[in-house]
């Protein structure tokens, strides 16, 4: 499902590089990546859905060899198999509830939007809680609803994979909870790769793997760097 | 057919047009901007337009005009467009020289007075009959104190055929003698020309209200006992009105001449060279022109003015986009980490700024298009 060979990557700015002789994650699996602030945790999701390439080595995700895709492909391949869930969760202010979970059929002509697609996610709304809140915006909800929102954002499209960074790190225990479930609800329902990035304890005790990513993550001194940002 | 990527242009739209709702103040100082750099020149152009073809078509129809030496301008302005009474007066046997040259017609005016802010303009038959007036309401003067007035008086001072309208106190010279009123004996259609304006009357009924003719009649009071006191003139005492001293001597304000001919008005155009003349004849056309002249200078400034203002309200606007695309960076990264495309988030903005450019030109247009239909009556507002 996820495979990281020979991989090679540094910022332009340098001083951080990160190298991964072998990384595999398998179909369904739900994995927790863990490791202190810097330590690349976040680079390396980006290199998995293909936001950002390697300087070498190879980064194949569901089938596709994504070193190897320009950047149209790219992007067309994320929107349709790569749910990504973010810790400030990323709502578009100006849009409704019900707009942002749509936003991915909006902006990608990968994603053509259908009737069936907005009842789907008025149920995924529902299902999460928010079904009385499709016509609010995000500044009228709370912390914990619109990370829901974002996960129901995430998932609309179904991905392959889903990837959550630091889900759970402005939200209360009983969010975190809702949150969690429902990310490994969808997991668990069709299939899907989870990996969710995080510190937080409580978040690693649901997780059967974890992978400390530190371990991966270089620091060097003035080491510029052909890591690129191709996303 | 549909192009490729029309659904995405379809819901770069949508985006945008959630973004400007959403964003309503920014999005309509925006588009006010925008309409006004669009309108203002359009609006500038118009009414100039509309001024120029008002002021020259009067002029048109009044090829000459004999008054005292002093200012054309002021000479043309108070006896063409009745633009404020005119001082300098001539004696009204310049107006009999002229008539016995027998080279065409001659209307004498004295425009010196006015009636609550409404000038006064004393003539003949003659006048009514160049201009091509018509009556709409009641008829012609009858007698001494009587008068027809422009459309926009009887709206303006809200009075019919019977009403009375007092001389501006300032204008009566004999201190004994109340002010003067004016019988309406009739109201001529509108016709769009500062005829609309004037309140008409004879020759002598301008000079009673000059001092220069008086009668017996005693001051009707009106009201309380403290009210101000005007002079009539009735069937009854105004055969007791009459005047002093020889007409020819009588003051007006000007002379418009029609000319039967060319010769007949170069003829009369000699007769005013020496530099001895106390009068000074006047083509209200060439005035006019060289008054447009400066007018359109002044608009070329203004639209230069307008120019730079556009410049720098459009950098300004420039400057609120750019910096309000800083502020969405972090909603366009998060796009772009979705999968959306460079295009894609390109053609939101774009649309945004399409929205705002075409909201502000339907406006701007339709604005510039009431202005169009209704450019006569701003300039009858804004200039006349």
């Amino acid at each position: 499902m996820i495979e990281l060979r020979d991989l090679r990557f540094t910022y332009a700015e340098g001083g951080f590089s990160l190298q991964i002789t072998h990384l595999s994650i398998s179909q369904g699996q739900r994995v927790c990546w863990i490791g202190p602030s810097g330590s690349g945790k976040t680079t390396l999701l980006h290199l998995v859905a293909g936001i950002f390439l390697p300087e070498t080595g190879q980064v194949k995700t569901c089938g596709a060899e994504l070193t190897a895709l320009r950047a149209a492909a790219r992007r067309d391949f994320r929107i349709s198999n790569v749910g990504l869930v973010f810790q400030d969760f990323a709502l578009l202010d100006y849009l409704s509830v019900l707009e942002n979970i749509l936003l991915p059929y909006r902006i990608s002509r990968a994603l053509p939007i259908e009737t069936a697609v907005r009842s789907r996610a008025e149920q995924l709304a529902v299902s999460v809680g928010l079904g009385d809140m499709l016509s609010r915006r995000p500044t009228q909800l709370s912390q914990g609803e619109r990370q829901r929102v974002a996960v129901c954002r995430a998932i609309i499209a179904k991905p392959k994979l889903l990837l959550a960074d630091e889900p759970t790190a402005n939200l209360d225990p009983d969010n975190t909870a809702r949150v969690l479930d429902a990310l490994d609800q969808y997991s668990i329902e069709h299939d899907a790769t989870l990996i969710v990035v995080s510190h937080d304890r409580e978040v690693l005790a649901r997780f059967g793997d974890s992978t400390d990513v530190s371990g991966f993550c270089a620091r060097t001194r003035n080491e510029p760097a052909g890591g690129r940002d191709n996303g | 057919m549909s192009l490729p990527g029309g659904a995405i242009m379809g819901d770069s739209f949508y985006l945008a047009w959630q973004y400007l709702r959403h964003h309503r103040l920014t999005t309509a100082v925006l588009v006010a901007s925008i309409t006004l750099i669009i309108f203002l020149p359009a609006a500038l152009q118009v009414i100039v337009t509309s001024a120029e073809q008002h002021f020259r078509s009067r002029a048109d129809s009044t090829p000459l005009i004999i008054g005292p030496r002093g200012s054309p301008l002021e000479l043309v302005l108070g006896s063409v467009y009745f633009d404020k009474p005119y001082n300098e007066v001539m004696r009204l046997e310049e107006f009999r020289r002229i008539e016995k040259q027998d080279i065409g017609v001659a209307i004498p005016l004295h425009t010196k007075f006015t009636a609550r802010d409404c000038q006064i303009a004393g003539t003949t038959i003659e006048y009514l009959r160049m201009r091509k007036l018509r009556i709409y309401q009641g008829g012609i003067w009858n007698m001494l104190g009587e008068c027809v007035i422009g459309a926009r008086v009887a709206d303006r001072l809200d009075v019919r055929v019977g009403d009375k309208i007092p001389v501006s106190t300032s204008a009566t010279f004999v201190l004994d003698s109340p002010p003067l009123r004016l019988r309406v004996a009739g109201i001529f259609a509108a016709n769009e020309t500062p005829d609309d304006e004037a309140i008409f009357v004879t020759l002598e009924t301008t000079w009673i209200i000059e001092g220069l003719g008086h009668g017996h009649a005693r001051g009707t009071k009106h009201g309380s006992p403290e009210a101000e006191l005007y002079t009539d003139i009735t069937k009854e005492n105004a055969s007791s009105f009459h005047f002093h001293g020889s007409r020819d001597r009588f003051p007006i304000t000007a002379v418009i001449v029609i000319p039967e001919s060319d010769k007949a008005e170069t003829i009369l155009s000699g007769q005013y060279f020496s530099p001895d003349e106390t009068t000074q004849i006047v083509h209200p056309r060439k005035v006019m022109d060289s008054l447009l002249a400066r007018v359109i200078m002044v608009r070329s400034y203004m639209i230069a003015i307008i120019a730079v203002v556009s410049l720098v309200t459009l950098l300004t606007m420039t400057l609120v986009i750019v910096l309000s695309i800083r502020l969405r960076r972090a909603e366009i990264v998060t796009m772009s980490k979705m999968g959306c495309s460079r295009f894609t988030i390109a053609s939101v903005l774009g649309s945004q700024i399409t929205i705002i450019v075409l909201a502000s030109s339907a406006i701007a247009t339709t604005l510039a298009l009431l202005t169009d239909m209704y450019g006569s009556e701003l300039v009858r507002i804004l200039i006349l």
